[in-house]
């Protein structure tokens, strides 16, 4: 297991998209987080937890998205070039090479998560620091939570990815769905069940939704919520899993 | 993935040896390789012969565990592809020089291999001088010709140092001069007492590659044996021979049974006499020889005899794809000029000098 492990981290480090995914995904919320700092009126006014929702947790659910498109590139790259065939034909244990792909790039999600979180913190904080207004990871306690629910968000779009492109084997088709599921289709569910049931509560049960609320201080408050945060990511956890055993599933059984 | 081996340890468990018994894939409605039993023994090249779309490829998708067979079952030295500890140091195989991230170094391409089989980083930097590539290790595959990819795809195959080799067309988009040198690192290999089963769709290539044959036509097994045999088998065999006084050295020969057809160049060919009988029979008529040679068709030609059911199958499938754009007025000389729909055989008489498709 520890080889095919080794394989798979030689092997994502050394494409070129690995390297521009690092970019992008470290890069954009960075660049939103800058100008969110920089661009707020009288930041001194608002809160901690607003400032930080801004500031470190919205951008980087960019970050999630690229973290799945990398979960999708971890096993799809191999189909498209065919390679899935020599990886295969080197260790003939599907499970294991699944096993190993899904470990090394579900780190590498959670990693650029926490990368691109601790940057956007550091920029915005000390840009906030020097225009007099008081933002904090502990203050208040929900933002902590917050913020390890991003990280956890990453590593679940990893996982999202990985089974969607496991299941289809076309990243041109996975990584689409990737982003039109949760952005558009769910959107849309939301507006019908919202508007047919007169409340909220049935759109707890849109999987990405629920998924993205982990990631956001606001939400949570007591009050809101058929889950608490830790159920929301269980429920968007099992969701992703069962994505993830169906790609597994049809990889042992189909032809390479 | 790959069913068990049902009992098909045959004889000798050589334990190189590569075994399919009853091998067989449909996909679909498409039967691509049907009911196939054969062996690869160690110490020969053994070439895998036969037509495009006769199952080749996916024969050797079945021996690797990738495609999971309908039927039947395939063993290295006793033991099922799935199975094997290390397959990398077991068997080397090179499917399609292709199958290559574009945008991966060389040398990478070897690391991420080499590591899920526990083989050491120095090992790829060995292979990489094996094949000659030691130079553009560092640049990433995109950049390379199909022949270096091909040695690529050979130094892969050899990182394990296996002691049984399978190689799909390596020959394919190679010039002469590659496919010499992959020839005789075939042969070297071969010689170690490897075992080295190697495809190829041109009886000409392999009669330079190989000494033992698998042919296969339309997924079945047609022919096992030597190179030489087979040949010897199937080639159009005559003699020929130039003589001013021709016509009266065919007149006796024809009396004793054999056949002559003469040649643009005034030439004789005879079939079904033996050389030594006609220089006897010229010597004691007092009958003046211009030349006097054993000849044989075309390689080509005997595979064409060989694979004479695929070469039905072909007939029957141009007319239907004779409605292409491109195809010329109704055939004249139905089937050679055409180049035939993929699933047959390349045009024939041209090869000898390297007309791959
Ligand atoms: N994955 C596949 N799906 C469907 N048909 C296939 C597949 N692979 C091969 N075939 C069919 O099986 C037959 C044998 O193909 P192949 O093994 O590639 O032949 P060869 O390598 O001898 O040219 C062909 O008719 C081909 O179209
Ligand atoms: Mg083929």
């Amino acid at each position: 297991m520890i080889d095919a492990v080794r394989s798979e981290w030689i092997k994502l480090r050394t494409t070129r998209a690995t390297v521009l995914f690092i970019g992008f995904a470290v890069a954009i919320p960075v660049i939103f987080s800058v100008l969110s700092a920089v661009l707020t009126k009288n930041p001194q006014d608002k809160s901690s937890r607003e400032l930080f929702n801004n500031m470190v947790l919205g951008p980087c659910y960019f970050t999630g998205f690229f973290a799945g498109i990398v979960g999708a590139l971890g096993i799809g790259q191999e189909y498209r070039h065919n390679t899935i065939r020599v990886t295969f034909t080197a260790d003939p244990r599907r499970s294991r090479v699944l096993a190993a792909k899904l470990i090394v790039n579900t780190l590498f999600g959670l990693g650029i998560g926490l990368v691109a979180l601790l940057l956007c913190l550091g920029v915005s904080s000390t840009i906030l620091n020097s225009r007099h207004a008081h933002m904090s990871i502990y203050d208040p306690g929900v933002n902590l939570s917050a913020f390890i629910g991003q990280v956890v968000l990453c590593g679940l779009f990893t996982l999202a990815g990985f089974g969607l492109c496991s299941a289809i084997r076309q990243p041109a088709a996975a990584i689409p769905i990737l982003l039109v599921w949760p952005l558009v289709v769910e959107s849309i569910l939301f507006g019908i069940i919202n508007s047919a049931t007169g409340s909220e509560r049935a759109t707890r049960f849109l999987p990405f939704r629920e998924g993205f609320r982990i990631a956001n201080s606001d939400t949570f408050d007591g009050s809101s919520g058929a889950f608490g945060r830790l159920g929301a990511g269980l429920y968007f956890g099992i969701f992703v899993a069962i994505i993830v055993a169906i790609g597994w599933v049809l990889t042992l059984r189909r032809d390479a | 993935m790959p069913t068990d081996a049902s009992g098909s340890a045959t004889t000798t468990s050589v334990r190189s040896m590569i075994s399919a018994v009853g091998l067989s894939k449909h996909y679909g409605p498409t039967l691509a390789v049907d009911q196939l039993t054969f062996d690869v023994k160690p110490g020969h090249v053994t070439g895998f012969l036969g037509p495009n779309g006769s199952g080749k490829s996916t024969t050797m998708r079945l021996l690797l565990g990738l495609d999971r067979p309908s039927a039947g079952s395939s063993t290295f030295g006793g033991t099922p592809y799935h199975q094997l500890q290390h397959p990398l140091r077991e068997v080397g195989a090179l499917l399609d020089a292709a199958y290559v991230h574009p945008s991966r170094k060389a040398r990478h391409h070897l690391w991420g291999l080499a590591a899920s089989n526990g083989i050491a980083k120095k090992r790829v930097d060995e292979v990489l001088g094996l094949v000659g590539l030691s130079e553009v290790a560092n640049h990433r595959v995109k950049t390379y010709s199909l022949g270096m990819k091909q040695r690529l795809g050979i130094a892969a195959a050899l990182l394990g140092d296996p002691h049984t080799m399978i190689l799909d067309e390596p020959g394919n988009g190679l010039d002469p001069e590659g496919i010499r040198w992959i020839r005789d690192f075939l042969a070297y290999l071969a010689k170690q007492g490897r075992t080295v089963f190697v495809s190829s769709h041109l009886l000409s290539e392999m009669a330079l590659m190989a000494d033992q044959l698998v042919v296969i036509g339309q997924g079945r097994l047609m022919e096992e044996g030597s190179v030489a045999s087979i040949v010897d088998r199937y080639a159009d065999k005559y003699v020929r021979v130039r003589s001013p006084q021709l016509e009266q050295l065919v007149a006796l020969v024809i009396a004793k049974g054999a056949t002559s057809t003469m040649t643009p160049d005034r030439a004789a060919q005879l079939r079904g006499v033996p050389v030594e009988a006609v220089g006897e029979l010229a010597a004691a008529n007092n009958i003046v020889l211009h030349e006097l040679t054993n000849e044989s068709g075309s390689l080509e030609e005997a595979f064409l005899n060989l694979t004479g059911v695929a070469q039905q199958y072909r007939t029957t499938a141009v007319p239907t794809a004779a409605g292409q754009a491109t195809t010329p007025p109704p055939s004249s000389s139905s089937v050679p000029s055409v180049s035939p729909p993929s699933g047959s055989f390349p045009p024939p008489p041209p090869m000898q000098t390297g007309g791959r498709s």
